[in-house]
């Protein structure tokens, strides 16, 4: 057993993954990386089936006639057994004569007789490649062949004959001699026997054509000379085939001699071809092709039928639209685009499955006309000012017209399976773009359809089966038929879980195609300033509270102004609001505020900003960053902007590199922003350095030696006596400021209460101590103000950032998601040596440093194990429910059975299922059934039951019987334990 | 059916069945081994037919049918096939009286029940045709009168391999009055032995002991027609002759006189397994032994025509309950 080769087109597949592979290290997409997976795992499962279909394909015996004419038509039959069908090509020394599908049983194949010779062995290969019709695998095994003689064509000239013995010119052609003297019998009618000599009489009694059959005929023999050693021997066997046949064809006898040898006498037609295969055999040349001569991208390849059904054309065409509207529609594409596309590929179907077949010119002109009407349709060209932005934008739009194009291609199978690799790359460029929550069903969906197309473009097409199966109707009860499927779809679940597992989360996009657009351009007034979701200016100064939880800030929450009250909470849905893509959860920082008033925090105010020209955009370390600046982010993010969101690029803290399309206006205290607000659909990536502080590394931080801004320490007069005695009590005994902070959130978490409908204090009262000695109530803002204010009493630098925090994250697309109340405020705290260190204590996001990078399949299970975790009884009770209808349908299966068939009927199926187990032809009778059950014992009861069964289907006699049915009933139970023990 | 009837008719059988084990045994008391080919033989007489038997010489072709006839206490007759045996020969023909007016009508050795015709191939077709007649209608027509054979009747022709020399090849109309041919082939060594050392063989044919009168073989034969033919089967036997029609290889299908022929020796097989109806396997045995010698396969090969009846045979499903 060997591998052949690839079925032509497969190369494609290959292609596209490793273009997916691209996709994936461009891109980062978690998707992608599972699309890869399941795609290499799919490529391995069809790649190992054939052998696994192979092995239980036997051909055991090759039969043909014995005497045949080179190259007429000749039956081969081959007896095998398999399971599935194979293709089976039979060699006569270095001749392919026939091929052709075999059938489960005796199959006979037409093809044609062997060049000149004696042939004693005959070469079968049978080949198949599985399910998935990817790699196709041989077996060979030569078989002995009851002798056939392969005798030459006869050759137009005849060679010399020399009538025998008293004829030594040998001019005069033997002819006939009429007369009735001679006639002694007659003998049936051969070709070349003369109408007259027809015997009327015995032809009308006999009913075919019976001649006189006279004596000198056989007295009158012809001896033909036969030249050895010439260049052709076989045109010179021809010759004498030739004369040899007109001579027997006249009645006379034959006789042939080489050269100037002994005449050898030719008693019959079988006898002459015989002689003429046997004469000099000519060695034939092998026609083994090493494996590095043979073609890769011409030739047939080693697919025995490379047509495509129309069936199969429809296929792969249902299976690339999914893949079309995959890409189209997050491209921000309507119906209409969607509606052009599917019905270019339709078109593209059309036109290939068209019967009588559309001439090439025409067909390709076609493809390039929907492919420009494709183009036509989804490219805006006004939108394209460079090359860059040509190569950005314009890569998906040229896939699908090469998806489009490539549809009117397919007339064979090589240009399905091309079209069916375009479509999986759209679908893992789709993969890499979407972040949707329809992306995981969708990939689904787009897998399997692509995957039936393509068992749609290999099952081998019925209609154009060359061979004959003689006894097709008996089918090997395989057990690996029912459960190989299931065994290797568990199989591959688990390999490609287990693949996951190993590989880790992206991390994130890489360098080359960050994601970057705006889905539109709508400036802002004063550049640098805030403003509004549709760019008018938020106007600064504090903002009047008076009670109203309605915030006036950007995007809804009062975080994203110039001023915090913090008796302020936007009213604030459940919508998303972005999606993220990024390795691990983070903090994506929009606003930080610095001064504090004892009720609401304050953006520094800086005269201007600097600005920064994009599309890439170098962000200056901001006031208190500590990084090293040669070393390259290493934190990628792309932010997906899911609604109108003002000009604040969020992003995780320490931004290094921003790729929006506009301006950024970076700010020292670590904002930024840019020149258009962000409108949904629009795509930003920002790329971080990540602090690597860990908890010991924060202990070890000392204050000393640093001279620390006095914004960062200042605390409002209205901050009471009684906050600065708590944060002594708290600091007092404590190691570090880090443990400071930890027990301020553990006091806070002990002692106050998480309520987002806090009283609002009453006003000119410190918000600080109002929150933690009167209400005791409060949400992140009071936390974090609380816990900025104690730090700063006790000289510790802190302050307040506002921003989003990620809540869950999409498993398959890999995105994290922020709704809009997942709007926060946290504290941030300066330390030597690291800089700013964000602490909250109540959004779960681990300190950077700690946080573990996860693997793919890990985060999948974990995902899976939630939705069973959550749906346990609907799980189980649809389990049941199944479990329910299958014993049910079973039930009423046997009871349909058992009243359309009656009892004996039962026992008849049963009988025919257990000897059909052990190896007999299913459509052989009773007695024959009996004889598979060889066995002493078993064989009795077995033929007692056939007989049994026979009489009730055939005796007039037959009278139904409850103890007789018993018994047989019993006797069938028996034949069927045996063939469950075997 | 009255139950009187009935039971007429399962005791006919069972005296039927009775007659032809013994007649099995009795055969095989002589004949060495070959246990399947003396069953088809006795349900050929069972069944009114004639039967073929296509081997080399040696084998106890001839031996068959003696047995044959002495089981059955009928008379034996031989004829041996060469190329110079005229139809007269065989079938009788017109002498003189003994008073030496006119002519009377002396009856050749057709006239007995079991009649071998050795090397039936190597007579000419001429003496071939003239057994037709007789085969088929039971008389001798000679000089415009009939004469009928005795009853029962049967004819054990036998047939050297068509490739030896001096062989006319056998026409299909001949072939086509034989309800079976069959191949005897070889002894098992055991069996063999028991020959040599005159356990069995020539030796034990005096000894044959006479199971059945003729009156006796005719109700078994009667009994034989009254076996069963359920509609299903009868459709099987159709089928089957219709599979041999379109087979790729056969020229020419079988006719309905096979499917007769075949019909009744299946019945004649389910009587010997002491059954009242025809079982589909009777039907598949009796295609096998039946249907080879009459389809013409379109390759001379040796045993093909068997091939493609077991071909024809493993495609038509079976009927069942």
């Amino acid at each position: 057993m060997r591998p052949v080769g690839l079925a032509r087109g497969v190369t494609a597949f290959l292609a596209a993954w490793f273009g997916g592979v691209l996709i994936a290290l461009l891109t980062g997409a978690t998707a992608v990386v599972i699309l890869l997976v399941v795609g290499f795992v799919a490529a391995v499962a069809a790649a190992i089936s054939g052998p696994l279909w192979l092995r239980h394909a036997e051909v055991h015996e090759v039969r043909t006639a014995t005497v045949a004419t080179a190259g007429d038509e000749l039956s081969w039959t081959i007896r095998s057994r398999s399971p599935r069908p194979v293709h089976a090509t039979v060699t006569v020394a270095g001749d392919e004569v026939a091929a052709g599908w075999l059938a489960d049983g005796t199959t006979a194949l037409v093809g044609r007789a062997p060049h000149r010779g004696v042939h004693e062995q005959v070469t079968v290969q049978w080949s198949t490649s599985g399910r998935m019709g990817m790699l196709w695998w041989r077996r060979q095994q030569t078989f002995p062949l009851s002798t056939l003689w392969s005798g030459p064509a006869p050759h137009p000239e005849p060679a010399a004959a020399v009538r025998a013995p008293d004829d030594p010119e040998g001019a005069a052609a033997p002819s006939h001699r009429t007369g009735h003297d001679d006639v002694d019998g007659v003998r049936q009618w051969r070709d070349g026997d003369e109408v007259t000599a027809v015997h009327w009489p015995s032809t009308m009694r006999l009913g075919e054509f019976v001649v006189r059959q006279r004596q000198r005929d056989q007295e009158e023999q012809w001896v033909v000379t036969a030249r050895s050693g010439t260049d052709d021997p076989d045109a010179e066997a021809a010759r004498v085939r030739r004369a040899l046949d007109d001579c027997m064809s006249r009645g006379a006898t034959a006789a042939v001699r080489v050269d100037d040898g002994p005449a050898q006498d030719l008693p019959s037609a079988a006898a002459v071809v015989q002689w003429c295969a046997a004469f000099e055999p000519r060695p034939r040349p092998s026609a083994h092709v090493p494996i590095w001569r043979r073609p890769i991208f011409a030739g047939p390849g080693p697919e025995p039928d490379v047509s495509l059904s129309p069936s199969a054309r429809w296929a792969v065409a249902a299976g690339s639209m999914l893949p079309l509207a995959m890409l189209l529609q997050p491209l921000g594409y309507g119906s209409f685009e969607l509606a052009a596309a599917a019905l270019a590929a339709a078109a593209a179907a059309f036109v290939t499955t068209r019967q009588p077949e559309v001439k090439p010119w025409l067909r390709q002109l076609a493809g390039l006309v929907a492919g420009a009407a494709i183009v036509m349709v989804l490219i805006d060209f006004s939108a394209i000012s460079d090359v860059m932005t040509a190569m950005r934008y314009l890569m998906p739009q040229a896939l699908v017209a090469l998806c489009i194009v490539q549809g009117f291609e397919c007339t064979e199978r090589r240009g399905a399976r091309v079209a069916l690799a375009c479509a999986a790359l759209l679908t893992t460029y789709a993969a890499g773009v979407r972040v949707d929550r329809g992306l995981g069903p969708m990939m689904f969906g787009a897998v399997l359809l692509m995957g039936l197309a393509h068992a749609t473009v290999t099952r081998p097409d019925r209609r154009r089966r060359t061979a004959v199966g003689l006894d097709e109707a008996a089918p090997m009860r395989h057990p690996l038929r029912s459960t190989l499927p299931l065994a290797g779809l568990g199989l591959a679940t688990v390999a490609a879980v287990g693949l996951l597992a190993v590989i880790p989360v992206p991390q994130g996009p890489a360098q080359l195609t960050l994601p970057s657009w705006l889905s539109e351009q709508r400036p802002v007034a004063f550049p640098g300033d805030l403003a509004t979701v549709d760019g008018s200016p938020l106007l600064g100064g504090p903002l009047q509270g008076g009670g109203s939880r309605t915030g006036a800030g950007a995007g809804g929450y009062p975080g994203f102004s110039n001023t915090m009250d913090t008796s302020l909470r936007g009213d604030l849905g459940d919508q998303v609001v972005m999606r993220v893509r990024t390795p691990s959860p983070d903090f994506w920082r929009g606003q930080t505020f610095t001064r504090f008033d004892g009720t609401s925090w304050y953006v520094e105010q800086y005269a201007g900003g600097e600005g920064n020209e994009g599309p890439e955009h170098r962000i200056p370390p901001a006031e208190g960053d500590l990084y090293d600046l040669t070393v390259e982010p290493d934190f990628t993010q792309t932010f997906f902007v899911e609604v109108d969101l003002p000009n604040i690029i969020f992003a995780a803290p320490q931004a290094m590199r921003v790729i929006l399309d506009g301006n950024v206006w970076y700010r020292p205290d670590g904002a930024l922003r840019s020149d258009f607000v962000l409108p949904a659909g629009s795509a930003y990536t920002v790329q971080s350095r990540r602090s690597r502080a860990t908890a010991a590394d924060l202990r070890l931080a000392s204050y000393e030696g640093y001279r620390i801004p006095t914004k960062y320490l200042e605390v409002p007069t209205s901050t009471s006596e009684r906050t600065r005695a708590l944060a002594q009590q708290l600091a007092a005994g404590s190691p570090s400021t880090y443990d400071t902070i930890l027990r301020i959130q553990s006091w806070l978490g002990e002692n106050t209460e998480y309520d987002l409908n806090a009283p609002v204090p009453p006003s000119g009262a410190d918000a600080v101590d109002h929150f933690l000695f009167e209400s005791q109530r409060g949400f992140c803002e009071q936390i974090a103000s609380s816990t900025a204010i104690m730090l700063r009493t006790l000289g510790v630098p802190a302050r307040i950032a506002t921003g989003y925090v990620p809540s869950e994250r999409d498993q398959i697309a890999g995105v994290w998601i922020s709704r809009a109340s997942d709007a926060h405020a946290w504290v941030e705290v300066w330390f030597p040596d690291h800089g700013w260190v964000a602490f909250d204590p109540t959004a779960s996001v681990p300190l950077s440093g700690e946080s573990t990078t996860e693997s793919i399949g890990g985060a999948l299970l974990k995902a899976f194990g939630a939705v069973v975790g959550d749906h346990l009884v609907l799980i189980i009770g649809t389990l049941g429910a199944a479990g329910v209808v299958i014993v049910v349908v079973r039930a009423v299966t046997v009871w349909w059975r058992r009243r359309r068939r009656g009892r004996w009927g039962v026992l008849q199926d049963r009988f025919v299922a257990a000897a059909v187990g052990r190896g007999a032809p299913a459509n052989a009778a009773n007695g024959e059934l009996a004889e598979q059950f060889a066995d002493d014992e078993t064989a009795r009861i077995a033929a007692e039951v056939a007989r049994t069964l026979d009489e009730c289907a055939f005796s007039p006699s037959w009278h139904d019987d409850d103890a007789r049915y018993e018994q047989v009933s019993g006797s069938v139970a028996v034949l069927e334990r045996i063939r469950s023990v075997r | 059916m009255t139950a009187v009837l009935s039971h007429d008719q399962a005791f006919a059988r069972s005296e039927a069945h009775t007659v032809a084990i013994r007649m099995v045994q009795a055969v095989g008391s002589v004949l060495a081994g070959r246990r399947e080919q003396i069953e088809v033989v006795t349900a050929c007489g069972l069944a009114g037919g004639h039967v073929l038997i296509e081997d080399l010489p040696g084998v106890g072709k001839t031996l068959l049918a003696q047995s044959l006839a002495a089981a059955t206490g009928g008379s034996f007759a031989r004829v041996q096939g060469t190329s110079d045996l005229l139809p007269a020969d065989v079938v009788g023909s017109l002498a003189p009286n003994a008073e030496g007016l006119g002519l009377h009508f002396r009856p050749g050795p057709v006239f007995a029940n079991v009649v071998l015709f050795d090397e039936l191939n190597r007579a000419n077709p001429r003496t071939q045709s003239a057994l037709l007649e007789v085969m088929e209608e039971g008389s001798v027509t000679v000089d415009g009168e009939s004469h009928p054979v005795p009853t029962p009747f049967m004819v054990v022709a036998t047939q050297n391999p068509v490739e030896m020399a001096g062989t006319y090849p056998l026409a299909e109309g001949v072939t086509d009055r034989f309800m079976a041919a069959i191949s005897l082939g070889r002894a098992e060594a055991d069996e063999e032995v028991d020959v040599l050392t005159g356990r069995r063989g020539r030796t034990q044919l005096g000894a044959v002991e006479r199971v059945a009168t003729l009156p006796g073989i005719v109700a078994a034969r009667q009994a034989v027609q009254g076996v069963h033919l359920a509609e299903p089967v009868a459709r099987f036997a159709v089928d089957i002759l219709r599979a041999t029609r379109a087979h790729p290889r056969i020229r020419i299908g079988a006719s309905t006189r096979a499917g007769v022929a075949m019909v009744a020796l299946a019945r004649a097989f389910a009587l010997m397994d002491d059954r009242d109806h025809v079982a589909p396997h009777d039907v598949t045995r009796a295609a096998e032994c039946s249907l080879a010698h009459r389809v013409i396969v379109s390759s001379h090969e040796h045993g093909a025509a068997a091939e493609v009846v077991a071909e024809c045979l493993a495609s038509v499903p079976a009927p069942r309950r």
